[in-house]
């Protein structure tokens, strides 16, 4: 039962779950874009980058248990 | 190595407001150029446009000669909002490293006034006034060589206000600054430029009696600081 609802729990969490955080951290920590804007990180690579890292990390836990 | 930073004919809406009209001004090594003005005349919003945050509807920003496309990832303007924008959950011991990797750069904020109290207490602990201080000491350090200060001197203690004020004179010979801030009196003792924003045009001022004859301060207010 475990091993059958993983997978779609890590595609939830990598598809759905991304678009979710991404409108809550708008909602709540917009002014916090300007911390990583000063460093050189612009929102969409900010994004670009989270998402990069998530589907990555999702897709080796997936072959890892699958 | 001296910069500049030029600003063309800067223009901005609000819907079918207009906010600024054909702003025009440089700003080079060694300037720390006041903007004065009154709530809603625009202060921020060219500030925005300037850190490449807000797109303007026209007007050009130049550094060096060569138009400034993408601020953000060439960090050319290094900006202090006038909200705190700092990671709330994170020890100031340890959201200093996030700026400054290596040690040297991390010293400066380190063995800043003030610094040594707060920096096991979560940013978020800390009062606005040390938050804001804190965020300050963080922009200015970077090694962008213009930095825009967005009220830098509003909620902070008068000792940090001077503090504030010989770090941006001591790193003055090396960037440019844009100060904004009610706290005029502060702005206008640093300026070695002072323009006033008023119907979306920027006029250029010398001190207080220009503030007062512009309508910014009320007949007989100099003299106070706020």
């Amino acid at each position: 039962m475990i091993s059958q609802s993983m997978p779609v729990s890590i595609i939830s969490f990598c598809s759905v779950g991304m678009v979710v955080s991404f409108i809550i951290y708008r909602y709540y920590n917009n002014i916090q874009y300007y911390f990583y804007a000063n460093a050189g990180l612009s929102k969409n690579k900010l994004i670009a980058q989270t998402a990069a890292i998530n589907v990555t990390g999702s897709t080796l836990i997936l072959l890892i248990i699958q | 190595m001296n910069h500049q930073l030029s600003i063309s004919a800067i223009t901005h809406y609000y819907g079918r407001k207009k906010i600024l009209e054909d702003i025009s001004f440089e700003c080079c090594t060694g300037d720390i150029t006041g903007l004065f003005g009154r709530n809603g005349c625009g202060k921020s919003t060219l500030l925005h446009i300037l850190f490449g945050t807000l797109k303007p509807a026209s007007g050009s920003i130049r550094i060096n000669g060569a138009h400034l496309r993408n601020n953000i990832s060439s960090k050319q303007i290094g900006y202090s909002h006038q909200k705190i924008f700092l990671p709330q959950h994170i020890t100031v011991r340890n959201v200093i490293p996030l700026y400054f990797p290596g040690g040297e750069d991390q010293n400066k904020i380190f063995y800043s006034p003030g610094i040594h109290r707060m920096e096991t207490a979560k940013v978020g602990n800390l009062s606005l006034g040390e938050q804001r201080y804190l965020q300050f000491l963080l922009v200015i350090h970077l090694h962008h060589p213009f930095v825009l200060l967005d009220e830098p001197f509003s909620m902070v203690e008068p000792v940090y206000r001077e503090i504030i004020k010989e770090k941006i004179r001591e790193l003055q010979t090396v960037k440019g600054f844009i100060i904004t801030d009610h706290y005029y009196k502060d702005v206008l003792d640093i300026a070695t430029k002072k323009l006033l924003i008023t119907s979306g045009k920027t006029i250029p001022i010398n001190g207080e009696y220009d503030l007062s004859a512009a309508g910014y301060l009320p007949a007989g207010q100099q003299g106070n600081n706020m």
